[in-house]
Order: C-alpha cells, then sequence, then structure tokens
C-alpha cells in the first residue's frame, strides 16, 4: 500500500469503525458455538450408533444368507453319498455273506453249524462202489 | 495452542474475525455470524488445526474464507436442487446486506455499494489490506492464491474501485 491509497484507506477504516460497533459480544458468540457443539454430540453420537448397527445387522444378514444354501447344499450331498451305491457294488454279494452281515444270535449256533456241516448239506453225495 | 491461549487469541481478533466474515458473506450480517460460528466449532472441535506456518490471524481468515465458501456452496446446492422447483425463483444474493446498508453512514453506503460491484477476489484482497490492514502477501496466504495473483487482484481492484466512486460521486453532484 502507498501514499496514493490513503483516500481508499481512510474509506476503509470509516467502514470498520462502524461495523466493529455493531459486532456482537465475543463471549455470546463463542458461548454460543459451544453450546451448539453440546447439542450437536448427542445427535453425532445417536447418527454413529445407528451407522454401527445398521452395518451389524447387515453384515448379520449377509452371513446368514450366505450360509443358508450352503447348509442345504450339504445336506443334500450328505443324502446322496449315503443312499449312492456303486455299479460294482454286487461284486461284494458273495456266497454266505449273508451269516457275515446278521449276528449269530447265542443257542442258536448248534443249528447254524449242523446247517453248514458238509456232511448234512452234501448227503446226496455218497460214495458208490463199483464192484 | 493450549485451549485457553486459544480463546484468549480468538478473542483478541474477533472483532477484525467479524469483519472479515462480513466481507465474504456480502455483508448478510445472519450469515457471517453463522458462518464465524462455525469457524469456531472447527476449532474447537480439532478439525481445523494451527499448526504454525503462518500467523495465527492469517490461518484463522482462511478457514473463515473457507467456512464462508463452504455454506455458499451448500446454499447453492440447497437452490439448485429444491428451491428451483419448488419456489421457481432464482436465488442470487444481494450484493450487500440491507441492514449493512441501512445502518452503515452515507460515506460508507456509497462506498459498500462501490465494493459490491467488484469480483470477489477483489472485494478480498481490498478487504484484506485496507480493512484488516495486512500486507498483500499475507492476503495471498489467507485467500490461498499466488503473490502475483493477489497483486494483479489488488491493483485492478483499486483502480475499479476509484472508477466506481467517482462515477457515483459525479451522479450525486449533478442530482
Amino acid at each position: 500500500m502507498n501514499s496514493d491509497d490513503r483516500d481508499l484507506h481512510e474509506a476503509f477504516a470509516t467502514l470498520r469503525r462502524e461495523e466493529e460497533a455493531q459486532v456482537p459480544i465475543f463471549s455470546l458468540a463463542f458461548e454460543a458455538e459451544r453450546n451448539q457443539r453440546r447439542r450437536r454430540l448427542p445427535g453425532k453420537l445417536i447418527a454413529w450408533s445407528a451407522t454401527v448397527a445398521a452395518t451389524i445387522a447387515i453384515a448379520l444378514s449377509m452371513l446368514s444368507g450366505s450360509r443358508a444354501p450352503y447348509q442345504e447344499h450339504a445336506r443334500i450331498q450328505t443324502a446322496s453319498i449315503t443312499t449312492w451305491k456303486p455299479p460294482t457294488d454286487f461284486l461284494l454279494n458273495t456266497p454266505g455273506r449273508e451269516l457275515l452281515q446278521d449276528v449269530p444270535a447265542i443257542g442258536a449256533w448248534d443249528s447254524a453249524a449242523t446247517a453248514a456241516e458238509p456232511r448234512a448239506k452234501h448227503g446226496h453225495l455218497k460214495k458208490t462202489v463199483l464192484n | 495452542m493450549d485451549p485457553s491461549d486459544l480463546r484468549v487469541e480468538l478473542e483478541g481478533m474477533y472483532r477484525a474475525s467479524f469483519g472479515w466474515a462480513l466481507c465474504c458473506c456480502h455483508h448478510q450480517r445472519e450469515e457471517a455470524e453463522e458462518v464465524l460460528q462455525t469457524t469456531y466449532l472447527k476449532v474447537l472441535d480439532g478439525r481445523a488445526r494451527f499448526d504454525g506456518r503462518s500467523s495465527l490471524r492469517t490461518w484463522f481468515f482462511g478457514v473463515i474464507r473457507r467456512t464462508a465458501d463452504e455454506q455458499h456452496r451448500r446454499q447453492w446446492l440447497r437452490g439448485q436442487l429444491f428451491e428451483r422447483w419448488i419456489v421457481c425463483e432464482p436465488s442470487a444474493p444481494p450484493p450487500a446486506g440491507p441492514e449493512a446498508l441501512a445502518s452503515a453512514a452515507e460515506s460508507s453506503r456509497h462506498l459498500l455499494q462501490a465494493v459490491a460491484e467488484l469480483s470477489k477476489r477483489q472485494q478480498q484482497v481490498l478487504h484484506l489490506v485496507f480493512y484488516q490492514e495486512l500486507t498483500i502477501e499475507e492476503a495471498s496466504r489467507v485467500m490461498e492464491i499466488s503473490l502475483g495473483t493477489a497483486r494483479t487482484h489488488f491493483e485492478r481492484g483499486k483502480h475499479r474501485l476509484r472508477q466506481i466512486l467517482a462515477e457515483r460521486e459525479g451522479r450525486y453532484e449533478q442530482r
């Protein structure tokens, strides 16, 4: 700013003096701001809490939503594995397999042993003596 | 800076800050008060921190300017989004607040009306230099522009302001 600007400087200084006479008291403005901050704090807190709650709810719903189809799929798969039979399963059907599948009852052992006697089973085979 | 020290410093420049806020808000008193309060809130919250790179006054004035700009943008957006369809009236702010014009003395009223015809940058740099008595360099820091740009705005603003004042004076004398 040079000496030529004195006129403008004076004009602005007059304006400043006039405006300064109408400035509100500082403490009022400052305290108003502090009160406003105090009033805003619960609002902010509520907004944050709501955001966090919404995020948790969304995350939980997404997790349960993704887990449910997986569990259903696993159940179907388990069911199919238990009922599925290989095509070569018949090869395991060997003679006398039923004996291995059942637990023999006590006391019924003799009849079973008798049944398994080769002599009784193949009684019709007799040695024929050729004279 | 200690909060109590900061309060003392802010209190010391309160009147000047209010004048600067008025300049940033086209001399709309209520708007200036709101801007200044929001600026205090920013400082108290720690959203605006003084890092000591410039003087406290320069820094605080910069925060006021940015806050005023934010408020204007918000008002403009609000105007674009809502008032455009609801009110159907253009929401351009008046160049100088009617309260300011009514309460100011004759000479100050002429000055305010003349300043209102300048560009925003010219208004701000002239205010900072003549009203706040900052140097052009300090004004450039507040306005976040280069020193050369600030000088250009200052010179052009001064020239234009003198022209407008002379025209107004001529018209006044003719009456």
